[in-house]
């Protein structure tokens, strides 16, 4: 991938070397190509763009930090998601402590039904994801969005995977009716929120 | 199981992207520079560490190694002592017999047990009953022989010597007046005094080392004068922590004017040069030589002018407005000094391994500041030393260092050298901090003998 920096095409393998080696200019170079990308990333995980921002700046210096460990097993902007998460959960580790320990093994997985989404704007639909209660939004984003199984989130954030799946479906449960609400809201307007 | 809920999440949030905040880079540059500082501040911290021990290690050896030189001081006086006491007493002993007195001369202590033999053989002759007035007397100047000998071992040896010697004049007296019994007396008293002797002295010609010999080994074995090579490397630090203004020369040769950019407090430092050192005394050795020397820091600037990019600012009331910020860039600094080191060093320890703390002062003369783009999208920039360079061209330091040295054969020595150069003034000509460097250095020695 190729970036326009100052009129300079930078490939990613440049920019990489170029912050590995410390250079600001390479750091800024990376930060302004991946910036908004990661930003819309850290908004669905966090309550404000306060806190999404804290979180984006949490994940640029770990990225600083950690680019020269990089080996390109994976794409860069790959790499830099996963780190954007984890700052992400690490931010809310404390909150997720408190998320209520329902350990529902056979809690029943509701049948995936339609929903239109096309008719959101995407800041809608951030403002009823950043809605939901912490749990609920961390493991909704793991699940639906990043596509993390069950076992994958259980092991990530240290709880069960019954948990996670109870977590999950009222996730769900909450988005129906916020987006119930949402779209109510739109008819009654006539135009898209 | 279908998952079109989720589908349709994934689809929604694909490819999404919103601008941060106008001041998150700002708050992440400043992180990073922070973490930077702070990982080469651990490294200062190492460093500074490292010349502490050696100072306190230092500090101890000195103790260790000036008590040691006390006692052997007080055992060499002691030794001098007796020496002298012998050779005062050497004419006596040469004017009283003849053959005895050069061995007396030669060797003072151990003709005491020749003695006490001659005066057990003399005093054995003169209990046999003889009138050979002429061999008795023989075996009493014999016995006065010996008389110096014991009077400079102890006291109580000397004043027996004593009696025995005013008893000795009596003796010759008797011996004149031809009285056996007096002799033998007095050949008794002598026998005493002698087996006296010979319990109290332990073999001390075996214990003292003839100092003399000892001291010109050690002149041959001496390091008097070497010349080495020398290689260091550490920590730069300018003396302030955090970014600071900071006034340099601009990127560009033009005389457009610059304008304010922040500099990291820490770089690195590295010299190579040669030294020659000379022994002064017993335990001191002056070392001067030349080296190279060079410091690299990195600057961030955020400052640019139609399109060029400055790097430095000068004063505040020297900018433009002309100029304008941008987006903050990395720059390298690297000062290039020539140094000219004199210092004195006192060896704690002067054996195979050697363990000394040097001390002076160096004259480092700016040969140039050289600027560089890590990007490599500008080309260098190089100003050498004068009036138009913003850094003084000669800088005096103080320079504090160990040295801890192996000697390899006869004619080589390896020696670490962790150490701090301190500048006196600030490099910069209107700089206000004081810059130092806390290195370690390795010393190739070749010794001239």
């Amino acid at each position: 991938m190729s970036n326009s920096h100052n009129g300079y095409m930078i490939s990613d393998e440049e920019l990489i070397k170029g912050c590995s080696a410390g250079n600001r200019a390479s750091q800024k170079a990376l930060y302004d190509q991946y910036a908004r990308k990661m930003m819309a990333i850290c908004l669905r995980y966090s309550r404000s763009p306060a806190e999404a921002e804290d979180v984006l700046q949490e994940g640029f210096i770990k990225v600083f930090a950690n680019l020269p460990r990089f080996r390109g097993e994976s794409r860069l902007d790959t790499w830099m998601t996963r780190i954007m998460i984890n700052a992400a959960l690490n931010l809310n580790r404390q909150k997720l402590y408190l998320m209520p320990m329902v350990d529902i093994q056979d809690a029943p997985l509701h049948d995936s039904e339609e929903v239109n989404l096309a008719q959101f704007h995407f800041s809608e639909l951030i403002r009823i994801i950043q809605s939901l209660p912490d749990g609920c939004r961390i493991i909704f984003n793991l699940f639906a969005v990043e596509g993390y199984s069950h076992k994958e989130i259980a092991s990530l954030l240290q709880i069960s995977e019954g948990t996670s799946k109870s977590q999950y479906n009222r996730a769900k449960s909450l988005l129906r009716i916020k987006l119930n609400d949402a779209g109510n809201e739109q008819e009654r307007y006539g135009k898209k929120i | 199981m279908e998952r079109r809920f989720e589908d349709e999440w994934r689809r929604a949030f694909d490819g999404a992207e919103v601008e941060p905040g106008a001041g998150t880079w700002q708050g992440i540059e400043a992180a990073v520079v922070a973490a930077e500082n702070g990982v080469m501040r651990h490294r200062i911290v190492f460093y500074q560490r490292l010349a502490a021990a050696s100072v306190l290690f230092a500090i101890s050896m000195s103790v260790v190694g000036i008590y040691q030189w006390n006692s052997s001081k007080k055992l060499a006086d002691q030794n001098e002592m007796v020496l002298h006491n012998i050779q005062q007493q050497s004419p006596v002993t040469k004017s009283a017999g003849g053959t005895e007195a050069s061995v007396s001369e030669n060797n003072p202590l151990k003709t005491t047990s020749k003695v006490v033999e001659q005066r057990e053989s003399g005093n054995r002759n003169t209990m046999q009953p003889t009138d050979n007035q002429g061999q008795a007397s023989k075996h009493f100047l014999g016995s006065s022989d010996a008389l110096p000998v014991m009077r400079q071992n102890t006291t109580e040896v000397a004043a027996g010597t004593n009696s025995a010697e005013g008893q000795l004049a009596e003796i010759t007296g008797t011996h004149q007046t031809g009285t056996v019994l007096n002799n033998q007396t007095v050949v008794e008293q002598q026998a005493e005094v002698a087996e006296t002797k010979t319990e109290q002295e332990p073999p001390v010609t075996e214990q003292v080392p003839d100092p003399a010999v000892e001291k010109a080994q050690k002149a041959v074995n001496r390091e008097n004068l070497w010349a080495a090579v020398n290689f260091a490397a550490g920590n730069y630090g300018t003396g302030t922590s955090g970014t600071m203004s900071y006034a340099a020369p601009m990127y560009s040769a033009s005389s457009m004017p610059a304008t304010a950019s922040s500099r990291q407090p820490v770089g690195v430092s590295r010299s190579v040069g040669i030294s020659v050192g000379k022994r002064i005394g017993a335990r001191w050795v002056v070392v001067s030589g030349l080296s190279y020397l060079t410091q690299t820091s990195s600057f961030t600037s955020n400052t640019s002018n139609q399109g060029q990019v400055y790097l430095y600012g000068l004063t505040s009331s020297n900018q433009s407005s002309a100029v304008t910020y941008g987006s903050p860039y990395s720059i390298n600094s690297v000062l290039e000094f020539l140094s000219v080191p004199l210092q004195a060093g006192y060896m704690i320890i002067d054996q195979k391994v050697g363990f000394q703390v040097n001390s002076g002062v160096s004259a480092d003369f700016l040969l140039k500041n050289t600027l560089e783009d890590p990007s490599g999208q500008k080309s260098n920039y190089s100003q050498g030393a004068g009036e138009d360079s913003p850094y003084r061209s000669v800088n005096w330091a103080g320079l504090v260092n160990t040295e801890l040295s192996y000697r390899i054969g006869r004619q080589y020595r390896i020696s670490v050298m962790p150490g701090i150069r301190y500048f006196f003034s600030p490099i910069l000509k209107n700089g206000s901090s004081h810059s130092y460097t806390a290195d370690l250095g390795f010393r190739f020695r070749y010794i001239l003998r």
